[in-house]
């Protein structure tokens, strides 16, 4: 080849050549690039050695030295990088071609062909750092390679799907890695076609477990422009999702509730101006449609002597006390409402000072309010009947021994209303009636035993020494074991009304002793006719003694038997004058046990005249067995004399037979039943419905008083009287009266 | 005639009270009386038999029929019966329609035992006397039965006080005849005197007069 082409072509490469010798390193030849690598003139090298120009980093100038002295001795041909010192002292990195060559003029020389690689190297040093960072990141980074399989992941990625090594994850594809596959496959082919993804995606570990994370994908392309790799950075962003997940839910929660919620929640300005408004709070302050109520004051609403309360409660709320306040509101139509409001303050992150605004929730509380005032009356109003009953209530704690007492309570035992803690065995009991007292415990410790209720009627003794007569009603509850554990009762001043009865059952008596005198008249010739017969039968037996004692020889055995006979009838007779004057006699109502039996067979003995003079024959219908009443006897007689008197006395124009029957008997129920049947001419239409009537009489004589007479007698002591009256079969009396204990007192 | 004959000293008692009832059957018992007790008027009809005597002591007010109802019930068909009236109270109307009744007596309760054993000694005692004049009287009226129609039409001029001319013109017999019916009529009639055929006659009369006027038995009529 021609020498000059040769050197032209050396003299323009763009390498730097040089030719050195190697007994001692003298640069020989270099070209232009060889100088301009180590910054220097072509003209400077010429004589100096290699070592010296291309002596490397200070660092390594001695390894380098050594180095380019060994390279020039070797054999054959070296390659290596070298870092130089360029006569600036900034260095370059060069690559090294060196060969050794036997040059026809200079012996063994070196000819180095050095090429700049500073750039590749900072590349290269650039791209060391890069991956370390990679490697190094938080970020879950894997490459894959365009068909999707793993080349390479981060010691983040391994962490992030809790994986131990490269091995189990490397060659597997990307899409295996995420719960939805087919959205990651699209978002890779995306990422392949459009060049990068960004977005979340549901990773799922091997595990099964499910994390969320937050996606970069981008399409890495050669330098050609051709892709070559896929790359995915992931991070965990599950706990940002979850709360902002709830986050979400808790606000569409709180907006449900401020939709839905029936009361009027509002945000209010610590002016009191409105800032939101529920569809309840529209509602309750009946705003038309369409009515803009956000920037309205909310005072607007309250009733005016609320507002001062009700700013307060505002700051109050503000300065952390959230609190509670009833007003009255006044709705757009002018309606006013009870409410009550809670205020709680209501921060906002933009708010530097402290918050700024309250949550009010609003409840319509005017039922509750009428409720309370109709309690409240209620309570007065029973207050006020217990006054007006003189009837008041009380609770005995069994355990404390202490009662509670309503304030009539106190009233009526002489008290101040609640001026002191009653007690059972002290306050009560002692003002109990002495000779009261042994009944009362005693009803009392029977009621705590059965468990059944009780009254009892007693006296008291008032705290000023007054006597007052209660009516005491109580009933024991017990606890789930069964054991009594309060009493509660109530006790009524019965003062009055047991007096007012009295004087009743007074009137009563004299009013049937009235009506008895009135038939004495005619009881006085029965009587008369009943005394009679004994008298008849005395005067007799005694003439016969007379006449006997008289005789001689003197009949001792006739004479007592006789005797006995006399006075076995004087005593008939004393008993005959002792009920008369018992019919007859003033007197107050007393009761007693006595056999209805007997009472029938008396009073048809008072009536025998009477009947006989009538001409009535009377049929007792009397059971075997005794039936007892607990009566007044005497008004009892009454009544039935009455009875026998009216059937005697309407059969006395009778032309059919004269017939009275009597019956007595027990009904089932608990009652006994008289019945007075005769067979006169029934009771005209026109007298019945006056039957009972007082002064109401179809005798010639009468009183007009019999059948009231009978008829409060027989209601005073719980019974009843009632007829029967058919036109031409006579009439039927029946007194129905409840039957009494079973046994002679 | 032997069941006519009276029964001696029975007394039947009338009184439903007991105690009284036996106070009077003891009184009666003690002077020895027979005594029949019972309740009603009823009881005692069913054993009452009109052919016999009958002592009773009634008391007014029985139940059913009373003793006034009986006192009357007994007048009208002219039994024997004497009787004695009790009452338990004054009623003057009473014992005065008792006492026209032929009552021996009328006595009030309470009645003295003297007062009762009178009464019913007087009434026993017309019971008996009375059945006597009976028996007289049904032996007067049999004998008489037996007068042949003359014999008979001679006792009654001889009883209107004719003479024997005068009764054989009446007649259209002789005297002699006259004579010869009147001695068997005075044989028939087992009389013979004047003095006893106007016995016979007055038994006949008193006894035409009892059959006449019912009403009219009793002490009055003597």
């Amino acid at each position: 080849m021609d020498q000059v082409l040769i050197n032209a072509v050396i003299a323009s490469m763009s390498c730097g050549v040089a030719m050195v010798r190697v007994d001692d390193g003298t640069i020989l030849y270099a070209n232009r690039r060889f100088a301009e690598l180590f910054g220097y003139e072509a003209s400077e090298l010429r004589g100096r050695t290699i070592t010296s120009v291309n002596a490397g980093h200070p660092d390594d100038k001695q390894r380098i030295s050594a180095q380019i002295v060994a390279t020039l001795r070797r054999e054959g041909v070296w390659r290596g990088d070298l870092l130089n010192e360029r006569k600036d002292g900034t260095q370059v990195w060069t690559h090294a071609s060196i060969v050794r060559v036997n040059h026809d003029k200079f012996g063994e020389v070196a000819i180095g062909v050095q090429e700049d690689i500073s750039s590749v190297r900072q590349a290269e040093a650039e791209l060391r750092i890069k991956e370390s960072a990679i490697a190094a990141s938080i970020n879950g980074i894997a490459l894959a390679d365009l068909e999707g399989r793993l080349t390479y992941v981060n010691a983040a990625f391994l962490r992030l799907w809790r994986q131990a090594g490269n091995q189990e994850v490397l060659g597997r594809h990307l899409t295996e890695f995420w719960v939805d596959r087919g959205s990651a496959k699209a978002i890779f082919d995306t990422t392949r076609t459009s060049g990068g993804w960004f977005g979340e995606l549901t990773a799922l570990r091997p595990d099964a477990t499910h994390f969320e994370v937050q996606l970069s994908a981008t399409l890495i392309r050669d330098a050609r422009n051709q892709p070559e790799y896929l790359m995915v950075s992931c991070v965990d962003v599950s706990a940002r999702v979850r709360a902002e997940a709830e986050r979400v839910a808790s606000e569409s929660k709180f907006r449900a509730i401020f939709e839905s919620e029936p009361c009027w929640v509002t945000v209010l300005h610590r002016q009191g101006t409105v800032l939101e408004i529920n569809p309840g709070g529209r509602a309750m302050i009946e705003a038309p449609l369409g009515y803009q109520v956000c920037g309205e004051s909310v005072l607007r609403f309250v009733a005016p002597e609320y507002h001062e309360r009700f700013l307060a409660g505002i700051r109050e709320a503000l300065g952390g006390r959230r609190n509670r306040q009833e007003f009255e509101l006044i709705s757009m139509r002018n309606r006013r409402l009870w409410v009550e409001q809670f205020v709680v303050a209501f921060p906002h992150e933009a708010d530097r000072d402290g918050p700024q605004q309250v949550l009010a929730v609003v409840r319509d509380i005017t039922e509750r309010k009428r409720m309370e005032r109709q309690l409240s009356e209620t309570v007065e109003r029973l207050a006020i009947a217990q006054r007006l009953a003189q009837l008041g209530n009380w609770s005995w704690h069994l355990a404390s021994d202490e009662i509670t007492w309503s304030d009539e309570v106190f009233r009526i035992f002489g008290y101040e209303p609640q001026s002191l803690k009653p007690r059972y065995k002290l306050e009560f009991l002692q003002a109990v009636h002495p000779e009261d007292r042994h009944r009362v415990t005693t009803a009392v410790t029977a009621a705590l035993a059965s468990g059944e209720a009780y009254a009892i009627e007693h006296r008291i003794l008032r705290a000023d020494g007054i006597e007052r007569i209660v009516r005491e009603r109580g009933q024991v509850t017990f606890d789930e074991r069964k054991q009594p554990i309060r009493m509660d009762g109530t006790v009524q001043d019965i003062t009055e009304a047991v007096l007012a009865e009295r004087q009743m059952q007074e009137m009563q008596d004299q009013l049937a002793h009235a009506s008895r005198v009135a038939t004495m008249g005619e009881m006085a010739a029965g009587i008369a006719h009943e005394l009679n017969q004994p008298l008849g039968a005395l005067k007799l037996y005694a003439d016969g003694c007379l006449a006997a004692a008289a005789q001689e020889p003197f009949e001792r055995t006739l004479l007592s038997t006789q005797l006995a006979e006399i006075s076995q009838l004087t005593a008939h007779c004393g008993e005959i004058i002792r009920r008369l004057r018992q019919y007859s006699a003033k007197r107050v109502s007393k009761r007693s046990t006595c056999d209805a039996r007997e009472l029938v067979k008396t009073v048809a003995s008072f009536m025998d005249h009477a009947l006989r003079m009538a001409g009535i024959e009377c049929h007792l219908h009397l059971p075997d067995e005794p039936v007892w009443l607990n009566v007044d006897s005497v008004q009892l007689q009454q009544v039935l004399i009455n009875l026998l008197r009216n059937a005697i006395d309407v059969q006395l124009d009778s032309q059919s037979e004269r017939r009275i029957d009597v019956k007595v008997r027990s009904l089932e129920t608990a009652q006994v039943e008289f019945s007075v049947c005769d067979s006169g001419p029934g009771i005209p239409a026109a007298v019945v419905e006056r039957l009972f009537e007082p002064f109401f009489t179809t005798k010639p004589t009468g009183l007009g008083m019999g059948l009231k007479v009978c008829r409060t007698i027989v209601q005073s002591h719980g019974g009843q009287i009632d007829y029967h009256a058919t036109a031409g079969t006579g009439t039927t009396f029946v007194v129905t009266l409840p039957a009494g204990q079973g046994t002679r007192p | 005639m032997t069941s006519t004959q009276p029964r001696q000293r029975i007394v039947h008692i009338l009184e439903d009270d007991q105690v009284y009832c036996s106070s009077l059957e003891w009184t009666l018992r003690s002077v020895n009386y027979e005594v029949c007790t019972y309740r009603t008027a009823s009881d005692f009809l069913k054993q009452f038999q009109p052919a016999f005597p009958w002592c009773l002591l009634i008391d007014l007010l029985l139940p059913g029929t009373t003793g006034l109802q009986l006192c009357q019930k007994l007048t009208s068909i002219q039994a024997n019966c004497a009787f004695v009236v009790l009452s338990g109270h004054g009623d003057l109307s009473t014992a005065v329609e008792i006492m026209k009744l032929g009552a021996v007596d009328y006595l009030e309760k309470p009645c003295s035992r003297h007062d009762l054993l009178a009464a019913i000694d007087r009434a026993q005692e017309l019971v008996v006397r009375r059945q006597q004049e009976l028996a007289e009287e049904e032996q007067v009226a049999a004998r008489i039965a037996t007068l042949s129609p003359r014999e008979h039409a001679v006792l009654d001029a001889v009883t209107a006080g004719l003479a024997t001319k005068e009764i054989a013109s009446q007649l259209g017999i002789s005297p002699k005849t006259v004579d010869v019916h009147r001695s068997k009529m005075m044989q028939k009639l087992s009389v013979t005197s004047p003095t006893q055929l106007a016995r016979v006659m007055y038994l006949q009369l008193r006894r035409a007069n009892r059959l006449r006027r019912p009403a009219a038995l009793g002490p009055g009529i003597l």
